[in-house]
């Protein structure tokens, strides 16, 4: 890990939704703007590539669901992405072209099924990983799958310990436990929570897993979303649909950026390693706080497959 | 109470407040004036702080250093030592009996003294003057590791009564994610959080864990000048009499991170607010950290709840049998 500090930027905009390829034009535009401002790591909102489809509740009562609802869900699924594929070589190139980590949310399709997955990728613009979000969240439940543990990455890089965890995920103290064991120190958060409480959530992991917390939240209107967008009821164009507050945090829980509220913007700050280490003198969970006497996790990290198929070689 | 055994609402306080510092019968009528005051406003529930009962040593070092401790450290450790308390002993019956006069249930930080050890519990206690049980502090920060030892996992305790499901958690052990979770285990809805954390950021977790754990958060967070500490107590601190050495900023958090009761900051104060246990399913509706949004798959903590025994005694009839061996 480099000792020297260095700058680290969150993107707050609206993806193109249901349209990756214009997304991903977009996402090259911000990591330019980032890189121009010395960034050498660029975060982006959760489901930023393929959208989060914020507002629409797909038809669904209990019981059953409209034939609308099903069109919407085709919308989203020809929306997302494969993992690897064209739009993760097209993501790589930006990372590549301004020579920075990327951590980016995006919608990954497989078969039939939608995640909700956060992407890594190198200055080499290799894509790295990438983390596929446990537990979404209400309505998220009807249209994306649950990861399983074998997507738990933390990467060591020159800059510092990489990871991801997405939105609500955050309030699952397990999968933080899980991440601070890794040493993580550049604590990635693509989220969909907007809310006033996020901040103060933000700031308390933080100085909970002395680490730096990246926080990357949507700026998004009505006109972000596609004209027959299924909202159920219309509201007017320049309606703010997700209204940003994304923030970055030191290891001590002190606010470096933001939360700012209503507007398209990259917040972009000073990263100093040696903070992660003098945060760690009073308290650090995965190690002297932690009681292992008393306390252990396991986290089983398998890969989960449905079917397992055995040839003759 | 409603046919679901959920209670209609009532109120419930944190004591931010001094302590008389190494005084610990004067702290008790503090404790005691500070009950009623509570009780007169009908609280049913009613928080102290961290260290409450014994003091908490703000500020002074022990007279340590790597490889040498000092005479005057010593002596001070001696002193701290004395304003101690034993449990069970007079000073939990006392308490007992303030909860009792009161009709509150009290939680309330006490300086635990065992053999030669001191740990920082937290004691609670019934309305009808029962002492509940405590729970000894399972990790300390800074200089409080010179002086307080650590709990075990056996201590790992919600008390389920008739106006919800009281824990607490001390000072820097809510940064103890799996501590947190052996408690949401056992249903805490009421997460109280004796502290001297008067941090800007201690709100913010006590609003994250309040989120986390779907449960009222009362924290309370001791307020504390050199006035309230004794003439000759050797703190290196340029303070005046009147300056606060710790400032407060107790709050009460309800499971959705709503602020109930805002932190104050440099006075002593009774914060209530009105607990409206209804709150708590509502806010689970969408989040259960143990339940359905806890992914077990995954993840499972196993919490070693037996007593850590330095000694135990074990008769040659009892490994005859087979008896396990006794704790005490």
């Amino acid at each position: 890990m480099q000792s020297k500090p260095f700058k680290a930027s969150v993107i707050q905009t609206a993806s193109v939704a249901f349209n990756p390829w214009k997304t991903i034009d977009r996402l090259k535009e911000y990591t330019y703007r980032a890189a121009q401002e010395g960034a050498r790591l660029v975060v982006f909102p959760e489901a930023f590539v393929g959208g989060h489809a914020k507002g629409l509740g797909f038809g669904s009562v209990m019981g059953t669901c409209t034939q609308e609802g099903r069109e919407a869900f085709q919308m989203y699924y020809e929306g997302a992405v494969d993992v690897p594929g064209e739009a993760t070589h097209r993501i790589g190139q930006a990372a590549l072209e301004n020579n920075v980590y990327l951590v980016t949310g995006a919608i990954e399709r497989e078969l039939g099924t939608l995640f909700c997955v956060v992407l890594f990728f190198a200055p080499d613009g290799s894509l790295l990983g990438k983390h596929r979000k446990l537990m979404p969240t209400g309505t998220e439940r009807l249209v994306w799958g649950f990861g399983d543990g074998s997507t738990l990455p933390v990467f060591d890089t020159p800059l510092g310990r990489i990871g991801a965890v997405i939105c609500w995920e955050n309030y699952m103290p397990m999968l933080r436990l899980t991440m601070y064991s890794k040493g993580i120190s550049l604590y990635c958060v693509p989220t969909a929570d907007h809310r006033e409480t996020w901040l103060p959530t933000m700031r308390h992991i933080a100085r909970e897993g002395r680490c730096y917390v990246l926080s990357a939240c949507q700026y998004g209107r009505r006109s972000d979303f596609p004209e027959n967008y299924p909202l159920k009821e219309e509201v007017a164009a320049d309606t703010v649909l997700a209204r940003g507050g994304s923030c970055i945090i030191d290891p001590m829980g002190n606010v470096l950026k933001g939360p700012v509220f209503g507007e398209d913007l990259i917040h972009t700050a000073s990263i100093d390693p040696g903070l992660l280490t003098r945060s760690k003198f009073d308290l650090d969970v995965a190690g002297n706080s932690g009681r292992p006497d008393i306390f252990t996790l396991h986290v089983d990290e398998r890969p989960r497959r449905l079917v397992n198929s055995i040839t003759t070689d | 109470m409603n046919n679901l055994g959920i209670p209609g609402p009532y109120t419930a306080a944190v004591v931010q407040a001094a302590p008389c510092g190494f005084d610990t019968q004067a702290t008790l009528d503090r404790v005691a004036a500070w009950t009623s005051s509570a009780a007169s406003q009908k609280a049913r529930l009613v928080v102290f702080p961290e260290a409450f009962v014994g003091s908490y040593p703000y500020g002074i070092d022990f007279g340590t250093r790597i490889g040498l401790r000092t005479p005057e450290g010593r002596e001070m450790f001696a002193r701290f030592y004395r304003a101690a308390i034993e449990i069970p002993g007079p000073e939990v019956s006392e308490l007992a009996a303030i909860a009792k006069a009161n009709t509150c249930y009290l939680v309330i930080g006490a300086v635990e003294r065992a053999a030669g050890t001191l740990y920082s519990s937290a004691l609670h206690f019934s309305p009808e003057g029962q002492f509940l049980g405590s729970r000894r502090k399972l990790n300390s920060v800074g200089v409080e590791r010179y002086v307080w030892g650590r709990g075990d996992g056996s201590g790992i305790a919600v008390f389920d009564t008739p106006i919800g499901n009281i824990g607490a958690i001390m000072g820097c052990e809510n940064y103890m994610p799996p501590l947190r979770m052996a408690m949401y285990a056992q249903s805490m809805n009421l997460y109280c959080a004796p502290t001297t954390d008067d941090s800007d950021v201690w709100p913010c977790s006590m609003r994250t864990v309040a989120m986390e754990g779907r449960s009222f958060v009362l924290s309370a967070c001791q307020v504390l000048r050199l006035a309230d500490l004794p003439e000759n107590y050797p703190i290196e601190d340029e303070a005046g009499a009147g300056d606060f050495l710790i400032r407060g900023g107790s709050c009460i958090v309800d499971p959705l991170g709503v602020v109930l009761a805002e932190p104050a900051y440099e006075n002593e104060c009774l914060l209530t607010a009105e607990i409206d246990m209804s709150k708590v399913a509502r806010g689970k509706y969408d989040f259960d950290v143990v339940g359905h949004y806890a992914r077990p798959d995954v993840f499972r903590l196993e919490v070693g709840a037996s007593q850590q025994l330095a000694v135990r005694s074990v008769t040659q009839a009892d490994a005859a049998l087979h008896i396990p061996a006794r704790s005490e």
